[in-house]
């Protein structure tokens, strides 16, 4: 019998408990769990709550009868579907050309144009939607009157307070600028043998477009479209400026208006937002059951990354793809511009229209610097944890067999189905309710967990979706050439999925320096951020000051972006 | 596998429900018993002694700047100030209240119904036995007297400090001219239809204004105007200031003057009245001071309340945030809405606890016919 | 002899139902070249995986030498990183995002190797791949030959004790195939290092390596030498996936004197063939069994002459130019038989053969019922 030796350094013992794997996994799950579940089941539980008249508490079913038979809700419900559906057909053809053209073709300039989509991305709405009424007004817009006159036109021609008009403002700020940004991760990850493959087939480029790049990128793409939808129920801002005079309502609009009363009424409100949730729930497991069921690689070891010739259409494609860049920055610029800088905005018949005195008074604000630090500690605070769970999140949810994985997925989706002034209050309880977290109420730490987990969704969802790109074998061939789990994320995993995690850092960025409803329960004079000054302005009606603040945070955001890229462009799959 | 999953969770819920609740505070001093009637010396020492105080307000700046100045009267008091709406903060003082975090000393903010929720709920601590100063005290100083300051039933824990009449409505009188419009009941001409812009009648200033027609006009011209008149509302004052001023609905419902008088601030002229009324509402809009149970600095917090309600002070606040103050010796800073301390008896005061169920009558009616 | 360097001992993986790998048992030794073929689905790459570490097994035990990698019964698992083995993957999983020389530098920099040592290491391996100068590019810039060239230099660089390879050269053009299958061989005997294959492709496999397991449905049916397997099938699985077979059905008429059986043709061959008989018994007599022999084994004769022991009469049907030979299909009887003519043959189609069937080239097997 030959004597046998053991690797005891190494190896170790499997037995029936869990190994080192399925703890780290399960301790994930349960954070994550908790964080989510609890504030989520005392929403739930709160509305159930019926107040009395004699402000005692009873439980019943009062809150949600509300919340069902609020006069309008049934146009609401019509309308969000309609609205959803327009913006949808109309955003994603254009987007998915728009990136298909920065990310695989050859055309000039793709490096720096894509930058302007993020810059359109970083600009806040409010002072665009305002621009988009100085323009489309039916009775003073500029673009009307100039009709008009051009024209001899009784009445001009565009309403921006109707459905199109609302659909057109969606389209310029935000609808197409973020299916770009979302999507180009996904299509730099394009082995180009596929798109040459059909090309020989004799498929023209924008059939490709539609028979194989898409079908290949179903999973980023429902994951977009899903966002999407879920931003729309969620937004209300446009629909609040343009809506009232054509008394046109969103199921956003019915949430927050909930809410406004006096008292507000939280528990009808979060019986609409639970409602989300439970018709999300079905495409959620839709785009489960799509990621699983086939095979998503398009990254091997035998990546080709070769561009896809233009020739003739190189520099038309070039023009069209800029102007659209342009568009969607310079116009709202402009208007950001114009709300700044003008004594009133839209108000050109003043005697002395502009002025500077918006932005002294801003930054003279003795709360401006302190916001201004809170948001930096706040935006940095956000990335640095989004960075760090968001991947190790989707990791588990996509390469490991951990029973729970699915489980941890589907909580992932939590955070954006529940709309951010509902969240606030269960953050609320959350914070005050967890013995844990309960000295932390107050500070900055409380509001980077809340911004951290409002984002979460589009941060695990993208980059789990990107490691479906992946090939397993990359990661495989670390682990037999020597390099340990931790060596592998680091040298391989994480470089891989730097372009995502790039998109996913800037904004979750944004995101968190904008947030407001999430966190507008949570703030403190200690921890106040730019963004609940600007609401503080436009709660005020001072939409000029509110601007100011918002060109700030575009600017501190734009600086960021460009960092990152010069960042994120070094590392990352080379073509 | 989900079984497990649920149990952990349960466990876990359970696990914080249990341990939150009844936790001692951290930062509370021990209860004071009330010191009506002690000495204001040694109410100011021990206020110093606390150091700081607490203070909600609104979120304005002008508001912010003004109460903060109290720290320049007393320097070894810090204000710690956080702007909140009223619909974002008392939620979340109930909420914190709830797990035994008591962190504020006084609110400023007008006497909606939240207010005297708390109340009933054992949150607020009465302000009127801790007003110690002469000048506060002085009964011919205010507006009605005392008693009218106190919007609660028992005249003792919402005090308002400003007092302007709150008209119904405002018309822009370079596209509405005066003949044309003379009296509330004229605005069920079909002529106005479409003309008419209402703020969110939810709360606020819009409640107040339907609240009013209700009280004065009755319900059948309220119902007549909601369902007849195409009234747009709008959800936040610059816009229906703008499209006032811009004439698009010349006609505002709810609307408090320094909203449009900021447009001619910045040299724009307008020409904009109220409609005049046989009866009016007074209100103190936001100008309202509340005193909270379990105060953290509750000494700090009593000089506050009687510094806040000094000449000096309450002339300095009612010229920056253009609101009249109940005092009847400070400047008036807007003339039109000036009530007139001879027809005291003729305002309703649309604030106070005793209008509640009228305000509710005239929110659910507003959200029956408004979709 | 040398000793052995990788043991399996009753190894097995399940899928729920499904057993992937059986109770496999290998012995493979030091330096050898050893491939384990089979069809898709057999089990061959998964048991390379469960060797590797990236799969763990379900029974039995994994050693290298004396050290236990891998054993169910005693709990033990060492983790691939700690295996020290090399391996090329079937897509060559080179890194997109490193250039060449990082990816063959990856296995040193894990291990801490760096500096002076880590290039000289790095170089030598590319220049043993026939690599040298490439190092800049990036992984994605290469072709496939020489993304294999650079998997392969990866997993040689740091001298490991085994080498891995699944499927190395099913994604090369058949010019380069043939080519690094030479360059290959070439290698390991340069190096010494033991190999380890998988493949599907038995020429692959009959021509590379020293010993071969071939596999089916997760076991192993046959361990041995190329030619063993060839020559001396054990089961006709086998004996059909290794080179092409003739085969013919019949029945045991009669046994001879000398170990030698006589098996009746069925079908419209009224012929008897002489067979060696190392398995039939009196009572086998009738029992239906299959005749077969290798194409290159049937003999043409011309004419009718001499012995008319085991040869049978028939036609030439179709004869395919296949550019160095011909591929002849014969028809005996009711049969159609393949054989191969080198390009010179004279035989051309619709003529009538002989073929001959020598004894010691058939071999006969039971037919299942």
């Amino acid at each position: 019998m030959e004597t046998e030796t053991v690797k005891r350094g190494f190896a170790f013992r499997i037995s029936h408990q869990p190994d080192s794997q399925t703890l780290w996994c399960t301790a994930v799950l349960g954070v994550v769990g908790f964080l989510l579940l609890y504030p989520l089941s005392l929403l739930l539980w709160n509305s159930f709550q019926v107040a009395q008249p004699n402000r005692e508490v009873a439980i019943g079913l009062a809150n949600w009868v509300t919340a069902l038979t609020e006069p309008g809700m049934v146009a609401a419900i019509l309308n969000t579907v309609w609205l959803t559906l327009v913006l949808q057909l109309i955003s994603f053809p254009v987007a998915i050309l728009i990136v298909w053209l920065l990310a695989r073709t050859d055309l000039p300039g793709k490096d720096w144009i894509d930058f302007l989509f993020w810059i359109a991305f970083f600009a806040p709405s409010l002072p665009i939607t305002l621009g988009w009424i100085l323009l489309l007004d039916p009775d003073f817009g500029l673009v009307n009157q100039s009709l008009k006159a051009v024209f001899s036109l009784e009445q001009g021609p565009f309403n921006v307070y109707s459905f199109w008009g609302i659909a057109w403002v969606h389209l310029a700020t935000r609808s197409v600028v973020v299916k770009v940004i979302l999507l180009t991760p996904f299509l730099r990850n394009l082995d180009s043998s596929f798109e040459e493959a059909s090309r020989v087939s004799g498929v023209g480029p924008l059939r490709t477009i539609a028979r194989v790049v898409v079908p290949l990128l179903l999973p980023a793409v429902l994951v977009v479209l899903l966002m999407s939808v879920i931003h729309l129920l969620e937004s209300f801002e446009i629909e609040q400026v343009l809506g009232p005079p054509s008394q046109f309502y969103v199921y956003s609009t019915m949430i927050y208006r909930l809410l406004q009363f006096e008292p507000p009424e939280y528990g009808a409100a979060t019986a609409l937002a639970v409602m989300i949730l439970a018709v999300m729930t079905p495409l959620i497991l839709l785009q489960q059951w799509v990621s699983r069921s086939r095979r998503y690689t398009t990254v091997t070891g035998q990546f080709h990354g070769r561009r896809f010739p233009l020739g003739v259409w190189k520099w038309p494609a070039f023009a069209a793809i800029l102007g659209t860049g342009l568009f969607f920055t310079v116009l709202p610029l402009g208007f950001l511009g114009l709300a700044t800088f003008m004594r009133l905005f839209g108000f050109f018949n003043l005697p002395d229209p502009w002025t500077i005195d918006h932005w002294q008074r801003v930054m003279s604000d003795p709360i401006f610097l302190r916001s201004l630090a809170n948001t930096i500690l706040l935006a940095g605070g956000t990335v640095t944890l989004a960075m760090i769970s968001f991947p190790l999140i989707a990791y588990i949810a996509v390469r490991t067999r951990f029973r729970g994985r699915h489980i941890l997925d589907f909580l992932s989706w939590l955070p954006i189905a529940i709309p951010g002034l509902i969240l606030g209050l269960g953050f609320l309880w959350l914070f005050l309710g967890t013995p844990v977290l309960r000295p932390l109420y107050g500070s900055i730490v409380v509001l980077i967990l809340a911004a951290g987990i409002s984002s979460m969704t589009l941060g695990v969802q993208l980059v789990k979706t990107n490691l479906l790109q992946l090939g397993q074998e990359l990661e495989e061939a670390s682990w037999v050439a020597g390099g340990s789990w931790f060596y592998t994320v680091r040298r391989v995993i994480l470089p891989m999925l730097t372009p995502v995690l790039v998109t996913v850092g800037l904004v979750a960025f944004i995101s968190a320096a904008r947030n407001i409803a999430g966190i507008a329960l949570l703030v403190t004079n200690q921890n106040r951020p730019l963004a609940m000054l600007q609401l503080d302005y436009m709660v005020d009606g001072r939409y000029e000051a509110a601007a100011v603040v918002g060109i700030i945070v575009l600017l501190l955001t734009t600086g960021v972006a460009l960092l990152a890229r010069l960042f994120g462009l070094r590392i990352g799959i080379r073509t | 596998m989900w079984l497990r999953f649920l149990l952990c969770l349960i466990l876990t819920v359970a696990l914080a429900a249990c341990s939150s609740g009844s936790q001692p505070d951290r930062a509370s001093a021990p209860r004071v018993p009330g010191s009506a009637g002690g000495d204001w010396d040694s109410l100011v020492a021990a206020a110093k002694r606390e150091g700081k105080v607490v203070v909600s307000g609104p979120t304005r700046e002008l508001w912010r700047t003004q109460l903060v100045a109290f720290e320049q009267a007393y320097p070894e008091i810090q204000v710690e100030y956080i702007g909140a709406n009223s619909r974002d903060f008392w939620p979340r003082v109930f909420r914190e209240r709830e797990f035994g975090q008591y962190l504020w000393d006084l609110r400023v903010g007008g006497p909606d119904p939240q207010v005297y929720e708390a109340r009933d709920r054992g949150a607020l601590d009465p302000i009127r036995p801790f007003l110690l100063l002469p000048e506060v005290l002085d009964e011919t100083k205010w507006f009605g007297g005392m008693d009218r300051m106190f919007f609660d039933r028992e005249k003792k824990y919402a005090l308002g400090f400003v007092s302007y009449i709150s008209f119904v409505a405002y018309v822009n009188r370079d596209v509405v001219p005066e003949t044309e419009l003379r009296s509330l009941r004229d605005l069920l001409h079909p002529r106005w239809r479409g003309k008419i812009v209402l703020q969110d009648p939810r709360g606020g200033a819009g409640l107040s204004a339907v609240e009013m027609l209700l009280e004065v006009y009755g319900e059948s011209l309220v119902r007549d105007l909601l369902t007849n008149q195409e009234v747009v509302v709008a959800n936040d004052l610059r816009q229906q200031a703008e499209w006032l001023v811009r004439g698009r609905y010349p006609i505002a419902l709810g609307i408090v003057p320094d909203a449009f008088l900021s447009f001619q601030d910045q040299g724009l002229e307008i020409n904009i009245q109220p409609i005049a009324e046989e009866t009016s509402a007074i209100a103190t809009g936001t100008g309202g001071l509340q005193f909270f149970e379990r105060a953290p600095h509750p000494n700090a917090a009593k000089v506050f309340m009687n510094w806040l309600l000094t000449r000096a002070v309450q002339t300095h606040l009612s010229a920056a945030t253009r609101m009249n103050s109940r005092r009847l010796d400070v400047p008036v800073v807007h003339e039109l809405t000036a009530p007139d301390p001879e027809r005291l008896e003729s305002y309703i005061p649309s604030q106070v606890e005793e209008m509640v169920p009228i305000r509710e009558q005239a929110q659910r009616l507003a959200r029956e016919l408004l979709p | 002899m040398n000793e052995t360097i990788l043991r399996l001992c009753e190894v097995s993986r399940f899928y729920g139902p499904v057993r992937a790998v059986s109770r496999v048992s290998l012995e493979i030794r030091e330096g050898e070249l050893f491939a384990l073929l089979g069809p898709s689905g057999c089990g061959k790459s998964t048991t390379l995986r469960l060797v590797t570490g990236l799969e763990r097994p379900d029974e039995g035990e994994i050693y290298v030498r004396n050290e236990v990698l891998s054993s169910v019964p005693r709990r033990i698992f060492v983790p691939p990183h700690k295996r020290n083995m090399g391996m090329v993957f079937q897509s060559y999983a080179i890194w997109p995002h490193l250039t060449v020389f990082e990816n063959v530098a990856y296995p040193l920099r894990a291990q801490g190797v760096r500096g002076r040592q880590l290039e000289k290491k790095v170089h030598n391996v590319l220049e043993l791949v026939g690599l040298a100068g490439v190092g800049d590019r990036p992984g994605p810039l290469l072709s496939g030959g020489q993304q294999q060239r650079v998997a392969l230099a990866r997993a040689l660089v740091y001298e490991p004790q085994i080498l891995l390879l699944d499927e190395p050269f099913s994604n090369l053009d058949a010019k380069l195939r043939e080519q690094m299958r030479l360059e290959l061989k070439q290698l390991q005997r340069r190096v010494g290092i033991t190999v380890v294959f998988v493949t599907h492709d038995q020429e692959e496999a009959l021509s590379l390596s020293d010993r071969i397991a071939v596999m089916e449905s997760g076991e192993v049916a046959q361990v041995g030498l190329p030619q063993e397997l060839y020559e001396r099938p054990g089961r006709p699985f086998i004996r059909d996936f290794l080179g092409k077979s003739v085969v013919l059905q019949g029945e045991v008429a009669r046994l001879g004197s000398d170990h030698r059986a006589e098996i009746q043709l069925v079908g419209d061959l009224r012929v008897t063939l002489a067979v060696p008989n190392t398995t039939f018994s009196s009572d086998s007599v009738g029992q239906r069994v299959l005749v077969a022999i290798r194409p290159e084994d049937i003999l043409v004769e011309e004419g009718a002459a001499g012995d008319s022991c085991n040869r049978l009469e028939g036609t030439i049907a179709e004869m395919l130019f296949l550019g160095d030979r011909y591929e002849c299909h014969i028809r005996v009887g009711g049969q159609e038989i393949i054989l191969y003519f080198p390009r010179s043959t004279p035989y051309r189609e619709g003529q009538p053969v002989r073929v001959h069937f020598p004894p010691s080239a058939l071999s006969v097997w039971k037919q299942k019922q």
